[in-house]
């Protein structure tokens, strides 16, 4: 009787560190999800594209030479540049490829991407790039139509303004 | 056997193509046919936790068509990685594709529903490695990512019929365990498979080489362009090297 109560205890341990063992497996898993959940921490710090204060952005849009949907981005940018001041965002034209292709068609303060302090890596265009009042990089969004352009710009406006992604 | 084209004849003789697959195998088809087209057509799966789609990587022809056959519209165009990437949605916006054209090759893939964000797609496409060259467009999952790729097939079209190619290792399960007809490079099998409406029956044969196992659509009758003879002779010199 002892042997099968001894059996049974033994099992119940091994039971009990099956389950332990269980449990820690399922805990790393769900710890790995939430880390990939979060987003990698902006590192990136651009001094020259510091907003104007706390709560505002600066707002880029970063344009090739090469491509066409940034030449419909860039027909539509003056309008949504002069609604982002109106907002209180310092709205910025970055030429990705260092074209100066964008001040020949009127385009005002174009930076160039060698200008800047850090390369701006990315690897779509257009893309809408936000960054806070450090200069740091907040939000860097593809943008595949002038409509897409529009639609992004106004729901930095609106009341809500979403969270970095 | 000869025809005429325009005044050309059309000989059969032995050809060789290669080409590199998506996952970087190096794979040759060799046989004797009148005209093989020069294009390949790859289908993969691509899976994660949070992922699952199948890839098709084609000419840019092929993706071209896909889009209009379906009367897709192009609704959103960005550059990625210096190459145009399209997304394409469905007139009734219940399908959507996705095609990136790299310098040689389009990758393709697409789902129900509605598209998703151009974000999710770039953050999808930033965990490859896309190596365009003209043998063959490399899609490789990123270190680190946790993406597989896997049911992986190539199709070349001859005169004789399509032929869909797997690599034998992955193909293990479709060769039959009767006795087949040896060839120069292989075995033989005939299959039929009962089609979905019920009218005919598919036939398919089946070639097993020592690196890969080929299925050939079986269109004698079908397709006026099938002979029994140029059938015989692409089973009879049908040659697959699948190197991984």
């Amino acid at each position: 009787m002892n042997a099968v109560i001894l059996a049974m205890l033994i099992m119940s341990w091994v039971a009990i560190a099956l389950l332990v063992l269980g449990y820690a497996g399922l805990v790393a898993q769900i710890r790995d999800l939430q880390r990939r959940a979060v987003p990698d921490a902006p590192t990136t710090v651009f001094p020259e594209l510091a907003a104007t204060g706390p709560g505002a952005y600066t707002v880029a849009l970063t344009l090739s030479s090469t491509c066409g949907t940034c030449d419909e981005a860039f027909e539509i940018w003056p309008q949504l540049a002069s609604e982002l001041v109106a907002g209180g965002h310092r709205p910025v034209l970055i030429s990705i490829d260092n074209s100066p292709v964008w001040t020949e068609r009127g385009a005002e303060n174009l930076l160039l991407a060698s200008d800047l302090s850090a390369p701006l890596l990315l690897t779509y265009q257009p893309a809408l790039v936000r960054f806070d009042s450090t200069g740091a990089l907040f939000s860097a969004d593809p943008l595949g139509s002038a409509a897409g352009l529009r639609e992004a710009v106004h729901e930095l406006l609106a009341p809500s303004v979403p969270s970095a992604r | 056997m000869s025809f005429f084209i325009g005044g050309w004849c059309m000989a059969r003789t032995k050809q060789t193509h290669r080409a590199i697959a998506p996952n970087g195998d190096a794979v040759t088809l060799s046989c004797v046919t009148e005209t093989m087209q020069d294009d390949w057509f790859w289908h993969a799966r691509m899976t994660s936790k949070t992922l699952a789609i199948g890839v098709s990587v084609g000419t840019h022809e092929y993706a071209e068509y896909g889009i209009a056959h379906n009367d897709y519209t192009v609704t959103q165009t960005v550059q990625y990685r210096g190459r145009p990437l399209l997304v394409a949605v469905s007139p009734d916006r219940l399908g959507w594709q996705v095609v990136w054209n790299g310098p040689y090759h389009s990758m393709i893939f697409g789902g129900a529903g509605s598209a998703p964000a151009l974000r999710a797609i770039v953050e999808l496409l930033d965990q490859i490695t896309l190596k365009d060259s003209p043998a063959g467009l490399e899609i490789k999952p990123q270190p680190g990512s946790d993406i597989v790729m896997w049911s992986l097939y190539g199709v070349k079209f001859t005169d004789s019929g399509m032929v869909t190619i797997y690599p034998r290792d992955d193909a293990a399960a479709l060769i039959p365990k009767q006795e087949g007809l040896a060839v120069a490079q292989g075995t033989v099998w005939k299959k039929t498979v009962d089609a979905a409406d019920g009218k005919a029956s598919l036939g398919k044969y089946l070639h097993a080489g020592t690196e890969a196992v080929a299925m050939i659509n079986d269109d004698l009758g079908r397709n006026p362009d099938v002979t029994a003879d140029g059938q015989e002779q692409l089973l009879a010199t049908l040659d697959i090297r699948w190197s991984r």
